[in-house]
């Protein structure tokens, strides 16, 4: 099993962790904090670790990661029946969580750290493959129990990779609001601790004063943000000269960002953005690329590191060849014991097309996939959670980076309102994405398959919702 | 204007709030959540958030602070 940093950073003295009260955490404290923890947890057990942005939380990923158990990130914001689903059926020996969570009342401490904890769940250990090193929901939002399988080589292979694009090295500090257990995120945090940089740690909104202060006194080098988080730093007037002064790479990723923005963030800060496209499966990231002033690839999402071979199949679907991606899927803990089923191989759902200097532009998906404000979901999970609480009904959901159509049978009054408030406060997909449409049935073929095409057709033909 | 307000920021947490609620504590309000309170009252109200407003979060800390924010921006104080 390979570590996933660099040999010569894990005993140094090197800063891993510095938050916004002064903390700081060097590689080999986390070293020796990890070996007590060692007595705590079952070697290559399962944890679920329900992620929030504090420090304590950032350490044990780092302390996880270093004792090669098996993390599973979840959002600490999940609604906790999607959560306890989970749990039942991956059965994880310990869950890591808040104090005030109320699974803390539901599980037996094994080890307390300051604001948070570690549960025994009471759940045997299983047969997880040797590589195995971290779990990953395919739609997060939505709960589902579809994990993606990534090992030791396919992070070490991403983030090396992407370390050596973005010129990430020691001596750098990084800072993200990003949520770690998106891969973006995580990745975020570790291409920093690969390379013995710095992680800047806040809790704080990046549109707070706290955030702006904190980067500005520890002169942040790197930041890894989405179109979204870019557009709310345009409003509060983030980059200043000061700040372009000392940035190195300012990443946009996780949804496409419109050409207008994209160029000027160019303008602003040069070739230090960059725009970079990934997935989960491919331990993130598959292309990136910095912008020159004068040869903008407006709507391009850059070109493959160097591990990675990219196709277009006669789908238009482009696929991807590299170290980097993932082992398999999982949906039961007996498939936690595969191998290597994909063999570097994936199919990426996404259509696309390149251009002469091998830049890649998306065009869509061919998939169920979509984005959320850069989270992925998948709407089959949305239909098969509204089917369960309203089971009279039928539904089917069409959507598109940034807007879902919920369709439903019947003409209940309020009960679009009722679905947009649901999945607004269980899955955290705000209200403005969602528009739903009642229907006296669903279009379905000869053998009962609901036929999206004709959803789609309806959507354009009655709200022309997502038509730029 | 408050009871527009509340209606506002109720739309927008998805559930019904009282005036002494702690919006930020308590989680109803996230950067997404603020951007789009932000817009939606700028809208109504024909005023505009400097930045400077937008960072002190204090000022979205609960429906009263929200509601002395916007007072203020009409009357041009901010």
């Amino acid at each position: 099993m390979r570590s996933i940093i660099k040999k010569e950073v894990l005993q140094s003295n090197l800063i891993a962790i510095l938050d916004d009260r002064g903390n700081a955490f060097t590689y080999k404290k986390l070293a020796n904090e990890a070996r007590e923890l060692s007595q705590f947890i079952v070697s290559r057990s399962v944890i679920f670790l329900l992620c929030d942005h504090q420090t304590e939380t950032l350490k044990f990923l780092y302390k996880v990661f270093y004792l090669k158990s098996i993390p599973m990130l979840l959002s600490a914001d999940m609604d906790s029946t999607l959560i306890e689903n989970l749990i039942k059926i991956y059965q994880p020996q310990y869950i890591y969580c808040k104090k005030t969570s109320q699974f803390a009342k539901k599980y037996l401490y094994n080890i307390e750290f300051d604001t948070h904890v570690l549960l025994k769940t009471g759940y045997i250990e299983y047969p997880v493959h040797p590589d195995l090193a971290l779990l990953l929901s395919t739609s997060g939002t939505t709960g589902s129990a579809k994990l993606v399988r990534l090992s030791y080589n396919n992070l070490y292979d991403n983030i090396s990779n992407a370390c050596q694009k973005l010129v990430i090295q020691k001596g750098q500090k990084g800072i993200s609001p990003l949520p770690i257990n998106h891969i973006y995120g995580l990745d975020f945090c570790l291409w920093h601790w690969h390379c013995g940089a710095t992680l800047l740690v806040t809790e704080e909104s990046v549109i707070s004063k706290k955030f702006l202060e904190f980067y500005k006194k520890e002169e942040a080098n790197n930041f890894a943000g989405t179109p979204y988080i870019y557009k709310i730093l345009k409003r509060i007037q983030f980059w200043d000269s000061e700040k372009v002064g000392y940035l190195h790479v300012a990443m946009s990723a996780g949804e496409q960002m419109p050409k207008e923005e994209q160029k000027n963030l160019v303008f602003t800060l040069g070739d230090k953005f960059w725009i970079s496209y990934g997935q989960t499966e491919c331990a993130y990231m598959i292309s990136a690329m910095n912008f020159d002033r004068n040869n903008i690839k407006l709507g391009s999402v850059g070109k493959a590191l160097d591990n990675v071979k990219i196709e277009i199949n006669s789908n238009e679907e482009l696929l991807v060849k590299s170290k980097s991606v993932c082992m398999g899927y999982a949906n039961t803990i007996e498939e936690l014991a595969n191998g290597d089923i994909n063999q570097g191989i994936i199919y990426t759902g996404d259509k696309a097309w390149i251009d002469e200097d091998g830049c890649i532009y998306l065009k869509g998906r061919l998939t169920r996939y979509i984005k959320i404000l850069g989270k992925r979901v998948n709407l089959d999970d949305i239909e098969e959670y509204l089917r369960n609480k309203f089971p009279s009904r039928e539904f089917a959901c069409i959507g598109s980076d940034n807007f879902i159509v919920v369709f439903f049978t019947g003409l209940e009054e309020n009960l679009d309102k009722e679905v947009s408030v649901i999945l607004d406060r269980y899955m955290r997909i705000p209200q403005k994405f969602i528009f739903c449409m009642s229907l006296k049935e669903l279009p379905r073929s000869n053998t009962g398959k609901i036929l999206y095409t004709m959803l789609e057709e309806l959507r354009i033909g009655k709200t022309g919702i997502g038509n730029m | 204007m408050e009871k527009r307000v509340l209606e506002i920021c109720e739309e927008i947490c998805c559930q019904k709030i009282s005036a002494d609620e702690q919006l930020l504590e308590e989680g109803l309000l996230d950067s997404y959540r603020i951007m789009e309170l932000v817009s939606e009252l700028e809208t109504e109200f024909k005023i505009v958030f400097m930045p400077k407003d937008l960072m002190e979060l204090e000022n979205f800390s609960s429906l009263k602070k929200i509601v002395k924010l916007i007072v203020e921006k009409i009357k041009g104080i901010k």
